[in-house]
C-alpha cells in the first residue's frame, strides 16, 4: 500500500461543514488517483446527530435536536445514527491504486489496522468483528459489524465507507465519551423502546472513557499518527488542504448537507 | 464463498466495474454479478433511478448500500431508463441482490442507445477477477 498520505486537523466545525468537506476531498481524489491518500481528523461544534444514507428521518425526533441545539446531518455513508459530541472523527480518502482492496470487508480490515495499532498505543485492546449482524436497528453502536471495532467484545469504533468511481471515503468515530440517554431522546421511540435499546446499547457498547479514564483529544491524535505509521507504514508527508479545489467543492457542498432528504439516486 | 463457487452464466455480458449485462433487442437488463455481491456483503439499500433518466455508459447511475459501504454502480450502455425492480425498494427484498445477482435481484431495464461493446464474456470475467481485482 501506498505510504506517503496526508494528514489534515481541520478542528472543530458543523456537521453540514464536516461531511461536505469529506466528499470535496473524496471527488478531488477520483479526479486525481494519483493524489496522496488522505487521513483527515476533526470534531463537532455543535454536537451532532449523523443519520445514515438512506436512513429514515421520521425515527428522528427534529424537533428535539433543535430544542437541545443538536445539529442534525446526513451523511454519504451507510450506517446508521450516531451522535457526535466527545469522540475524534477521523476520515480517509483512498483508492485501489493506493494498494486498498477491493473487497468491503478486507478494506475495513486493512484500514482498521492503524486504528487498532493507534488503540494499542493507548494501552487498550481493539479488535476486528468477524461477522456482519443483519439488524435493523437505527443507531449505529447498538450493532456492529465487519466495520467495526471492539474492546472485549463490546463495540469501541464505528465506521462506515462509500466508494465512488476511483476512491473510496471511510470515516468513523473514536468515541471518547458516549452519551446514550442523550442520544435516545433525539429519536421518536416511545418510553419501553428507548428503555430497551438503552439496555442493549450499554451491553454493547463501550468507549475510551470506561477504560482509560482522561484520555484527551490530542493524546488520542497522536496515538492516531503513530499507529498509522507503525501498523502501514504511513509517513505524513503533507498537511494542506487545497483551497481552489477541494474547500472552494466544499463550501458549494454545505446546501446540499443543511438538507436532510434522501439523495437522488440519479445525482 | 470462494471465487470457484461464484457463478458467471454463459448468457450475459460483465463489465470491469462489475455489472452483468443481458441484451434483448434493444433493451438490455442490469445488475451486479455474483463476485461484486459477494465482495460488498449483505445489500441492505439499492437507490434505483427513475424511469426515463438518461445514462450514460461508464458513469454513475444509481448505487447500492451494503453493510456499512455505500457503492456507485456505473451504467454499463446508453440509454434511458424504461424499468426498475420495484422490489428492491422494500428493505425486505434487498438480500435478493446477494441470493439472486442474476435472477430476483436485477436492477434496471434500458432502452439502449449507440454504445460502445466493451464488455467481456463468462470466461473472460472470470480470468479478469482472478488476476487480483
Amino acid at each position: 500500500m501506498k505510504t506517503d498520505w496526508r494528514f489534515l486537523d481541520t478542528g472543530a466545525c458543523s456537521g453540514a461543514y464536516n461531511m461536505a468537506l469529506d466528499e470535496a476531498i473524496l471527488n478531488e481524489k477520483d479526479k486525481n488517483p494519483s493524489l496522496p491518500p488522505t487521513l483527515r481528523i476533526f470534531c463537532w461544534e455543535p454536537a451532532c446527530l449523523s443519520i445514515g444514507r438512506n436512513q429514515n428521518l421520521e425515527e428522528i425526533n427534529l424537533e428535539k435536536c433543535r430544542e437541545l441545539g443538536i445539529d442534525v446531518v446526513r451523511r454519504p455513508t451507510g450506517g446508521t445514527a450516531i451522535l457526535h459530541d466527545e469522540e475524534l472523527t477521523y476520515s480517509i480518502v483512498i483508492s485501489s491504486e493506493d494498494g486498498l482492496p477491493r473487497s468491503v470487508r478486507e478494506s475495513f480490515a486493512v484500514l482498521n489496522q492503524g486504528l487498532i495499532a493507534a488503540y494499542k498505543n493507548l494501552g487498550v485492546e481493539a479488535d476486528l468483528i468477524p461477522n456482519e449482524e443483519r439488524n435493523f436497528v437505527p443507531l449505529c453502536f447498538a450493532s456492529a459489524g465487519i466495520a467495526d471495532l471492539t474492546h472485549k467484545g463490546k463495540k469501541i469504533v464505528g465506521s462506515a465507507q462509500r466508494k465512488i468511481k476511483n476512491a473510496v471515503l471511510q470515516h468513523g468515530s473514536l468515541v471518547i465519551k458516549h452519551n446514550p440517554r442523550l442520544m435516545l431522546e433525539l429519536f421518536n421511540l416511545d418510553t419501553s423502546q428507548k428503555e430497551n435499546l438503552l439496555e442493549d446499547f450499554l451491553k454493547k457498547t463501550t468507549d475510551l472513557a470506561s477504560i482509560r479514564p482522561n484520555t484527551n483529544w490530542y493524546e488520542l491524535k497522536m496515538a492516531l499518527i503513530k499507529g498509522f505509521h507503525e501498523a502501514l507504514g504511513v509517513e505524513f508527508k503533507h498537511n494542506y488542504l487545497d483551497d481552489e479545489g477541494e474547500l472552494r467543492e466544499a463550501l458549494n457542498l454545505i446546501p446540499k448537507y443543511m438538507r436532510l432528504e434522501r439523495e437522488n439516486a440519479s445525482a | 464463498m470462494t471465487r470457484k463457487e461464484l457463478k458467471f452464466p454463459e448468457d450475459l455480458k460483465y463489465t470491469k466495474t462489475h455489472e452483468w449485462i443481458r441484451i434483448e433487442g434493444n433493451v438490455a437488463t442490469v445488475g451486479i454479478t455474483d463476485f461484486a455481491q459477494d465482495q460488498m456483503g449483505d445489500i441492505v439499500y439499492v437507490e434505483l433511478p427513475e424511469i426515463g433518466t438518461t445514462i450514460k455508459q461508464g458513469e454513475k447511475f444509481m448505487l447500492v448500500e451494503s453493510s456499512k459501504r455505500a457503492e456507485d454502480i456505473n451504467a454499463p450502455v446508453n440509454g434511458t431508463v424504461a424499468e426498475v425492480n420495484e422490489k428492491l425498494q422494500d428493505q425486505e427484498n434487498t438480500i435478493l441482490v446477494n441470493q439472486s445477482p442474476y435472477g430476483e435481484g436485477w436492477f434496471v431495464k434500458i432502452e439502449l442507445e449507440q454504445f460502445e461493446m466493451q464488455f467481456m464474456d463468462s470466461t473472460q470475467y472470470r480470468k479478469f477477477i482472478s488476476e487480483g481485482d
